[in-house]
């Protein structure tokens, strides 16, 4: 599982992991049924807190991302289908919400940026 | 070796009301430190702030002039035997004997320790990469740290006192120290009390921080509730300041002309009202880094212009 | 500051204040004692004057302070400051005068004083003369560690000044032999001058001898500290073979095996030349250092190292106390064994070189155990005890955070440092018996040294004293070093000299006024008294504080027990040949052993410690 954790992120370390693992769930990248690594080889491996980790994985289970089974590990949901489908959504609405933002800055309009997403959507069509 | 009935939140390192002083200049000023067990602690401070001197408190290598140091509930001077086999050291200036080889520094250091564990010091040393035979003079700075952090690890200490662990070195060492320490506070019940001017090393290992400035302690508490209780606020103005703003509840302005930004601490709302009356709105809002918030904290101005003009005549 | 010049000397003078105050005391005390000498020879000579008869005043003989019977003038030179051994247990200072007529009484009291300061006043002069040098040698070296042995440190800092070579040195060593020469030349003028002569061949100090050896001898001396800073333990060899080498020349006027008149000429010649080359080679030396040459030679470090290698620990310490133990020794016990055994080295290799000359093996046996004996008891051993403290070079004696902060109570750091000082003392004298010995016996004069030695009835029982000397100079002042709040080398030093010295004297005091014996005793009686309850509170503080087990003070007081009761023993034996009685030797045999500062090293440990 390939994390990556930056300190001066401004955003806390146990929710830079809760997230990132959310988009690797969400993207395929993490099976359901499969592994998470276990907390303190994980803390070793970031080089965190392990009560970060800890954090981090009490707050994914709290969301249904995860499951700890009978002490021996904690797994990736398996109702993970529609959550899945939930978690995409959730991670192209961040998005929007930037796009959207960085267009009134700029002051461009509805329209346009519509317009814009649909050729960009062609183009990547076509060369696929 | 470890008590296991011991409590989660006993108290490994209580010192209060500690002061110190050196000639004419105040080291340590009513000096208030909490740390429990399985913990780690941070502890930030520029150079000089009195990080080292509290650690020496802490190990009894200086007697509280005014004030107490308890560890493990002992006192550090009456006790050096008790206090001192449950605690691994690393010291600021690493002075290991310079004339011992590396193998001989590890069979000196063990005998001291009856919980010497001599797999895991072996384990540590090919890890670390150090050569038996090297003596300590000839190691690298690197090297040196981690042959100091291999003695003050492999017995296995319930509580582990780093001063500036990685002052010096480069970041590949930097990381392997890190590692090590994480490695410890992961086993059951161990206890780390460390000091760095290295903030994002105190952000990723830290459970608990205290910032210290000309002996005092400035500010003390969780990590994850200092950062979310510190936020930095971008206002923009309707017409260009000359001189920072003055909000109440901003710890540090800085900005110039129109836009200003200010770090905070706890009432959101508060500030806000007092932009608003200021006639300014809120651009933007982010969290604050543990750097920011030190510097801020700490350093010396309370506001930043960054267009300083001149005083008006 | 205008030039180099000017601001290196202001340095050299900023960062000495106190050695040269120092300095400017020595000479003004000695120049007090020699005042004083000569104004009880001018009354002599006043008396003497008066009386109408010639002859009847004490021939030359009685008045020389040297006594012809030993050998070299060094032991003279000891005894009249420290009394000697059979001085200490009970005697008299011996006069080879021949019977006189009866003398007018205050001639005899000038005659006596006069002989007493004339003595005082030569001895101490010859000392502080010494010291005084020795204090020169290490301000203008510019060394950045005052220590008198195992120098930390060059003037590195300097030497990345922008400042050509040859200034760099110039400067320095001009200034250093010309204070040198003036130091000499001062003392020879006002203090030596009103001194009765001490020379058997001259008539008065030789100047010239002296005012190119002193200046060689200092120019040599910077520039081994200059050229070599990358090999401390070869130039520390070096320095101290200087040193010695030094004060052996400075006494050949003194001897009368030197054949002195007839090597005066080549010796001064040889002086000069060295004096001149010593620039040369200081700037080609310091100029390669400069540039980063010479820093280090790695075959020879490989080299050490393997050897080091053969040395090393392999074994597990079987408790804290033996790991302890064994640092101590490794630390600083091997390199004052290493130094003992250069200096002897030097010894050996100059009396072989008088042999080479002709001399007989009988003859030098003075010149092997006499100076080997006065290095070993009044050098040697009181640099151990300083050295066992600290680390060797370092201005103050603190123990480091890394030992510190091991789970060991203080009186066990304390008792560690204790044991490897006494066990490496030991193999010091060890070392020094065996090597005379191995050396008597390769010249195949075994025997007759043997004699030698033991044909004085009472001489193994100064040899014994002499032991025990050393060992209470061991001990020095162990306690106050190891407090580590005090400077080490060499300020430690000079006051161990005074306080020794001062003992000496009052020893001598008291000698030589036999009817105030009561006096001694009730003195005698109150030092023991006050040295046993500093013990025993010590002792009982240390308990108390949990610094010290039991069985330490019960071993500690044990053997002084021991100690002293064999002492005790001995003395008997001694009282024979002396005038003081038992009444008083006894108690005095009390004072001999050290437990007071045993006592107190715990507590010292204790401050240094935890600050």
């Amino acid at each position: 599982m390939q994390l990556h954790i930056s300190p001066r992120d401004g955003v806390p370390i146990y929710r830079q992991i809760v997230n990132q693992v959310r988009y690797l769930v969400g993207s395929g990248r993490l099976a359901p049924g499969e592994e998470l690594p276990p907390i303190r080889v994980l803390a070793e491996h970031l080089v965190v807190n392990p009560n970060t980790v800890a954090r981090a994985y009490a707050e994914l289970e709290h969301a249904g991302i995860v499951a700890k089974r009978h002490g021996s590990g904690t797994y990736v949901s398996d109702n993970g289908s529609p959550l899945k489908r939930a978690e995409k959504l959730k991670i192209l609405t961040q998005r929007a919400d930037a796009l959207v933002a960085e267009a009134q800055h700029l002051e461009v309009e509805l329209s346009e940026l519509l317009d814009l997403i649909r050729e960009r959507h062609r183009a990547m069509q076509s060369k696929e | 070796m470890n008590s296991p009935t011991s409590p989660p939140n006993e108290s490994v390192i209580a010192v209060g009301g500690l002061s110190r002083r050196f000639k004419s200049k105040l080291a340590l000023d009513a000096v208030n430190l909490n740390v429990e067990r399985g913990q780690v602690f941070g502890l930030v401070g520029a150079n000089g702030a009195g990080k080292t001197t509290l650690i020496k408190h802490v190990l009894g290598l200086f007697k509280a002039e005014s004030g107490s140091v308890r560890v493990f509930g002992l006192d550090p001077v009456a006790d050096p035997v008790g206090v001192l086999s449950r605690v691994g050291f690393l010291s600021e200036d690493r002075d290991l004997p310079g004339w011992m080889r590396v193998d001989e520094l590890i069979r000196y250091t063990r005998a001291f320790h009856r919980n010497w564990d001599a797999a895991y010091a072996g384990q540590l040393r090919e890890q670390f990469q150090l050569d038996p035979a090297a003596r300590i003079k000839q190691l690298s700075r690197g090297e040196l740290a981690k042959a100091g952090l291999l003695a003050a690890l492999a017995h296995r200490p319930e509580l582990l006192v780093l001063d500036e662990p990685s002052s010096g070195l480069d970041p590949v060492v930097r990381r392997e120290m890190l590692e090590a320490i994480v490695r410890t506070v992961a086993d059951e019940g161990r206890t780390v009390f460390f000091s760095s001017h290295l903030l994002d090393e105190i952000e990723r290992v830290s459970d608990r921080v205290a910032m210290m400035a000309g002996g005092r302690i400035v500010l003390q508490g969780r990590l994850d509730e200092i950062l979310e209780a510190h936020f930095r606020l971008t206002l923009r103005f309707p017409a260009p300041l000359r001189v920072p703003p003055m909000l109440a509840g901003a710890l540090h302005t800085t900005g110039e002309g129109l836009e200003w930004t200010a770090l905070c601490n706890g009432a959101r709302g508060e500030l806000v009202e007092a932009a608003a009356k200021l006639g300014a709105r809120v651009v933007s809002e982010t969290t604050a880094s543990l750097d920011e918030i030190f510097l801020a904290r700490v350093g010396g101005e309370r506001s930043v212009s960054l267009n300083p003009q001149p005083a008006a005549k | 500051m205008n030039s180099p010049g000017a601001a290196i000397a202001w340095e050299i003078w900023r960062k000495n204040r106190y050695g040269f105050l120092l300095l400017i005391i020595f000479f003004l005390v000695c120049v007090g004692l020699s005042q004083r000498a000569r104004h009880y020879s001018a009354l002599v000579e006043k008396f003497t004057a008066e009386l109408p008869r010639a002859g009847t005043f004490m021939s030359r003989e009685g008045t020389r302070p040297s006594d012809t019977r030993r050998g070299a003038t060094r032991q003279d030179t000891a005894r009249a400051i420290i009394p000697p051994p059979d001085l200490l247990l009970g005697g008299e200072i011996r006069y080879t005068a021949p019977p006189l007529p009866p003398t007018p009484p205050e001639l005899g009291e000038a005659q006596l004083q006069a002989n007493y300061w004339a003595e005082f006043a030569t001895g101490w002069s010859g000392v502080l003369l010494g010291l005084s040098l020795l204090i020169s040698l290490v301000v203008f070296a510019l060394a950045e560690s005052t220590a008198l042995r195992g120098f930390s440190g060059v003037p590195s800092r300097l030497f990345t000044l922008p400042v050509r070579t040859g200034q760099l040195i110039a400067v320095p060593m001009a200034m250093g032999t010309s204070f040198v020469a003036m130091l000499y030349f001062a003392w020879s003028r006002l203090v030596f001058a009103s001194l009765p002569s001490i020379f058997p061949t001259d008539a008065q100090m030789p100047d010239g001898y002296f005012l190119l050896l002193l200046p060689a001898t200092l120019a040599w001396f910077q520039t081994f500290v200059w050229i070599l800073p990358g090999f401390p333990k070869t130039r520390a060899a070096l320095l101290i073979v200087l040193i010695t080498a030094a004060a052996v020349l400075s006494g050949l006027p003194f001897g009368e095996l030197s054949r002195w008149p007839e090597r005066k000429a080549a010796l001064i010649a040889i002086y000069a030349a060295s004096l001149v080359m010593a620039p040369f080679v200081a700037w080609l030396g310091v100029a390669r250092v400069r540039k980063g040459e010479w820093r280090d030679w790695p075959a020879l470090t490989a080299l050490m190292d393997r050897i080091a290698n053969v040395f090393s620990r392999r074994r597990d310490f079987t408790s804290p106390a033996s790991a302890l133990f064994w640092v101590e020794c490794r630390r600083n016990g091997r390199l004052a064994l290493w130094g003992l055994a250069v200096v002897m080295a030097f010894i050996f290799g100059l009396n072989a070189i008088a042999l080479l000359n002709g001399a007989r093996t009988a003859d030098l046996y003075g010149s092997v155990c006499g100076p080997i004996l006065l290095f070993l008891v009044f050098i040697w051993t009181p640099v151990l005890g300083l050295m066992i403290c600290g680390d060797c070079a370092s201005r103050r004696l603190p123990v480091s955070a890394f030992q510190a902060a091991l789970p060991v109570a203080d009186g066990e750091l304390a008792f560690s440092k204790l044991k490897a000082m006494v066990a490496v003392w030991m193999g010091g004298w060890l070392m020094a018996v065996l090597g005379v010995g191995l050396w008597a016996v390769a010249n195949g004069e075994l025997d007759a040294w043997l004699n030698n030695f033991l044909h004085e009835p009472g001489q193994e029982i100064s040899l014994i004293a002499i032991g025990v000397l050393s060992l209470h100079v061991l001990f020095g002042l162990f306690p106050l070093w190891l407090t580590g709040r005090v400077p080490g080398l060499p300020w430690s030093f000079v006051v161990l000299l005074i306080a020794y010295a001062g003992l000496g004297n009052i020893i001598g005091w008291f000698d030589r006024h036999p009817n105030f014996r009561d006096a001694a005793l009730l003195l005698i009686g109150f030092a023991g008294a006050l040295k046993l309850s500093v013990a025993v509170v010590s002792f009982r503080l240390a308990l108390k504080r949990k610094l010290v087990r039991r069985g330490f003070v019960f071993g500690s007081v044990s053997i002084w027990i021991v100690g002293t009761a064999f002492l005790v023993w001995l003395m008997p034996w001694n009282v024979d040949q002396h005038i003081w009685d038992a009444t008083l030797m006894l108690p005095f045999a009390v004072l001999l052993f050290p437990i007071a500062r045993i006592a107190l090293a715990p507590l010292a440990m204790a401050m240094n410690r935890h600050r």
